[in-house]
Parts: C-alpha cells; structure tokens; sequence
C-alpha cells in the first residue's frame, strides 16, 4: 500500500446544535364531512379524547381550521396522510412560530 | 363486535345507488380530494397519491359489494366487523362527490345546515340530495355501532 501524500480536505465541526423545524398538521373545513365524523376521526388518528377532538372539531367547524398536531416532519407528513386517506382536508405547514 | 345489518326499501333506495354507481366509478379512478403534499419530490407524490387512490378504490369496491346483486334482491346488506371503517370512509368519499357534481348548485351554507328544500331541486338534485342523505344515515349508523361495539367488548371483557 502507498501512502498518499495528497493533503486531507480542511474539516469543522459545528458545535452548536440546531433543533429540527417543527411542522402543523392543519385540518380545514369543508361543507360535507360530519361533526360525528370528524370527531371519530380524531379520536382514530390521533388517540384524543372525546372532549379534546370535539374541541378540534368544533375549531375546524367554527374557525375553518384547526392545528391538530405540531411536530417533526416525517411524523406530520404521516399524520396529513391517515387525515387524506379519511377524506378530510389536512394540509401540513412549517410553524412560524419555531 | 357483530356485524351489522342493514334493510332498506329497495323501491326507495334503487334509483339512488344507481345515481351513485358512475360515481363509484370515477372514485375508482381520481381521488375525492386531491393528495395535498408541499413537497417538490415527484417520486414521494406520486407514492402518496396512488397509495391513497389504492385505499379510496377499495372503499369503493367494498361499496359496491355491499350494495351488490344480493341486496338488489333482497334489500338487505351484511357489514362484517373488518369493513366497518371502510365502510365509513367510502360514505365520505360518496358525500364529497355528490357535492361537486349533483349538489355543486347548492349554497354550502345549506347544506351543512341540512336546510335544503326538496320542492327548490330538480330531479337530478334530488335524487343526489337522497344519496348524499342515505349516505350520511349509513356512515352515523356504522360510526355509532362501532362506538357502541367497542363499549360492548369491554363490558365482555369485565
């Protein structure tokens, strides 16, 4: 084996750490789905309580949307996944306020 | 939890799963509600959006199973315990399809209110407000067995 004599590229280490983006899982109101539904859904997909995904339900209802979990990415996008395979209208946004 | 077990008037209820069997159709083949993912990566997109193509398409042929020749005769229907929230989804799917295209003329306002007035349709409306509404009576109807349902096997299982 020959040694090399081609010098080693210059390395860093950054040693601050950066915390990963958080994401929402924002659902929005649409004329048709049920409260019923919706709450089901909830409590389905997320394990909430009766009261917690009536209360989402009621926010997607009243306000036109609800954000019904914040979080990393990969968990987010798998979340806004189950919501569209039951036919609500979830959409997933950076949260602002990270 | 048992299966539960539907009986409908097939006079009343046959031009109704006729109106929706284009529709099941069409859900067979284009998602209800279009898979929504910020994503600038084609290869992840399209895997999102066939997967759930692929799920919505087995709602609808568990739909059209349920409502098949046998119930066409007999106008009775058996959901089994695994169809349950494939059953309910598929109502979803239903109900959102009737609204762009029969009910599309109808005030959302109306409609989440349930205060459409039957003498202001026309036929075709009429017709998709009674599967829109057939729908809705079978998804709460699946959707409280199940809560129930799951009552019940806990009270078995104390």
């Amino acid at each position: 084996m020959v040694a090399s004599e081609v010098a080693l590229p210059e390395t860093r280490t950054d040693e601050s750490t950066q915390l990963a983006d958080l994401w929402n899982v924002v659902v929005l109101n649409d004329p048709v789905n049920l409260m019923s539904y919706v709450t089901m859904v909830f409590k389905k997909i997320f394990g909430m309580s009766q009261e917690d995904a009536e209360k989402h339900m009621m926010e997607v209802h009243e306000l036109g949307r609800s954000v019904v979990w914040t979080g990393g990415r990969e968990k987010a996008e798998t979340y806004v996944y189950q919501l569209q395979e039951w036919h609500l209208n979830a959409i997933l946004q950076k949260n602002e306020a990270d | 939890m048992k299966p539960i077990e539907i009986r409908l008037d097939l006079n009343s209820v046959k031009p109704l799963l006729d109106h929706i069997e284009p529709i099941l159709d069409s859900l067979s083949d284009e998602l209800v509600v279009p898979g929504n993912l910020p994503d600038d990566d084609d290869l992840l997109e399209n895997f999102w959006e066939e997967g759930l193509l692929e799920s919505q398409r087995g709602e609808m042929d568990t739909i059209k199973a349920l409502f098949g020749e046998s119930f066409r005769e007999t106008g009775r229907a058996v959901m089994d315990i695994d169809q349950v929230d494939t059953v309910i989804k598929a109502c979803s799917a239903i109900r959102l399809k009737l609204r762009e295209t029969s009910l599309q003329d109808i005030p959302d306002s109306d409609l989440e209110q349930g205060q459409v007035e039957l003498e202001d349709l026309d036929s075709d409306q009429r017709i998709g407000y009674g599967a829109y509404m057939l729908f809705a009576s079978l998804q709460e109807l699946a959707i409280t067995q199940m809560e129930h349902g799951d009552l019940d096997d806990q009270d078995g299982a104390n």
